[in-house]
């Protein structure tokens, strides 16, 4: 009896275990959920957000008359492949991995690709939502973080107008307001959304959706793009 | 030693000197052309030449007086390396988290580095692919940081002179706040393949808080600083400074 029950149980951990331990994350002292651990965060690759995004990109005439050139010109357009910053939310599914550092008010993600980069945040109550009135357009935005419930959003605005949303050339101009919110659903996913507004390139908003991976034994390596550009 | 409010109250932090990361504002880093002018003998004779072998003279020579500094890999958005990101007067935020440092870069093309806390030792620089950033670790001697790093690939310059080093370079860097403007920066250069001993150059960082005038862009926070996105061919770059 005993050893016909011992495969079964066996079998039985082999598949609860993993289960168990991927429901499992923990939380930091001040109550929120760690985004963060003895690993990194593995980023997807996706070259085209348009099958991630709900309902597809809605173009307005001036957005598809960018597209259409893109198509002709890329990828030696890309501004990725001149080694600049991917953006936001590109940087997000670029496929170099990240990590999440939290501090009482600040969250800093670091990121492996898109030039050995970095993005400060500060993190307050959403009533606290501010940005610069007039700011610098630079690659990566101005951002400002809250948490609502387990999921850290990000609002960001303050973009140049020099990065494409993904290396198919899906654009945006200096208006472009992206809205970031990640949620960590287990200890192995971390499931994040871009809700993309701007009116210059898009007739309504839209929302990509992916999931990064976490790799628990690894760290983040160090690629520096601009090395070897010919 | 003086203390300041706002000091991080978690992990190997708890109870060490504030470095900033908590408060609105930045460090301002110097600029530091010629490491020799600020690093001391024994004796507190600032060096002629640092303590370079034969090889490494001849080498410094070619690269400061015969090509004037037109390799220099900065001139190609390479990152500065360890310890010339605080040479490059580019400012950075000091974030002290429970088990690591982490400094944030506006300039030397708007990297970070990570500096682990968590007991871990430094690896054999065998065992680590060669960066131009190393691999830090660190502990606090009192209110001193101290950061040990090693792991470095031998593509960058110690300073805009040229100063060589290779992939057996350990750098050692104390950090101290001295008052509420000052962090003190004492590096200490040991690579036998290029200097017959250690030497160490002193510098500083100071604060600059958020305040408000005529000045408040920055509003207490990085600017985003891509040096590659205007790089023309530099290798091409003759004329005054060229061959």
């Amino acid at each position: 009896m005993r050893s016909k029950l011992w495969p079964i149980l066996a079998a039985g951990l082999c598949v609860l275990l993993p289960v168990i331990g991927q429901l499992s994350f923990s939380r930091l002292s001040d109550g929120h959920v760690d985004l963060g651990g003895p690993g990194v965060w593995s980023l997807p690759s996706i070259p085209d957000v348009m099958p991630y995004a709900n309902g597809g990109t809605p173009f307005n005439a001036k957005g598809k008359q960018v597209w259409d050139e893109r198509q002709r010109a890329q990828p030696a357009m890309d501004p990725e492949n001149h080694c600049l910053p991917s953006g936001v939310p590109r940087i997000m599914y670029m496929p170099y991995a990240m990590e999440i550092l939290q501090l009482p008010n600040r969250v800093v993600i670091v990121y492996e690709g898109g030039t050995h980069i970095f993005r400060s945040i500060p993190v307050g109550t959403k009533s606290g939502l501010k940005h610069p009135a007039d700011p610098n357009p630079t690659y990566m935005g101005d951002s400002y973080g809250w948490w609502e419930g387990d999921s850290l959003m990000v609002d960001v605005v303050g973009f140049n107008d020099r990065t494409w949303l993904d290396s198919a050339g899906h654009p945006h101009g200096e208006k472009l307001h992206v809205v970031e919110k990640f949620t960590r659903r287990d200890s192995m996913n971390l499931e994040y959304t871009a809700t993309i507004e701007d009116p210059e390139y898009y007739t309504k908003p839209w929302t990509v959706t992916t999931t990064a991976k976490y790799r628990p034994d690894d760290r983040l390596k160090e690629y520096i793009c601009q090395e070897q550009r010919r | 030693m003086p203390r300041f409010p706002n000091e991080p109250q978690y992990g190997v932090q708890a109870g060490k000197p504030n470095f900033g990361g908590l408060d609105k504002g930045v460090w301002n880093v110097p600029y530091i052309v010629n490491l020799q002018i600020n690093a001391h003998d024994e004796k507190g004779c600032q060096y002629i030449y640092p303590p370079f072998t034969p090889a490494a003279k001849a080498l410094w020579e070619q690269r400061e007086l015969k090509d004037l500094e037109k390799d220099d890999p900065e001139g190609f958005c390479l990152p500065p390396g360890v310890p010339r990101m605080l040479y490059t007067p580019y400012p950075t935020q000091i974030y002290q988290m429970p088990d690591r440092i982490l400094f944030v870069f506006e300039g030397g093309a708007h990297v970070w580095r990570v500096v682990y806390m968590d007991g871990r030792k430094l690896p054999n620089p065998d065992d680590v692919n060669p960066t131009y950033l190393g691999y830090s670790v660190a502990h606090w001697d009192g209110d001193t940081l101290v950061i040990e790093s090693n792991g470095f690939n031998n593509r960058t310059w110690l300073d805009a002179s040229g100063h060589p080093h290779g992939e057996k370079l350990k750098v050692t860097e104390r950090l101290t706040r001295t008052d509420f403007n000052n962090i003190k920066v004492e590096s200490t250069i040991d690579d036998p393949e290029f200097y017959t001993k250690p030497w160490t150059v002193v510098t500083g960082i100071t604060w600059t808080p958020n305040r408000t005038g005529p000045f408040t862009m920055r509003g207490g926070e990085l600017l985003e600083y891509i040096c590659q996105e205007n790089n023309k061919d530099q290798i091409h770059i003759h004329g005054v400074l060229g061959k």
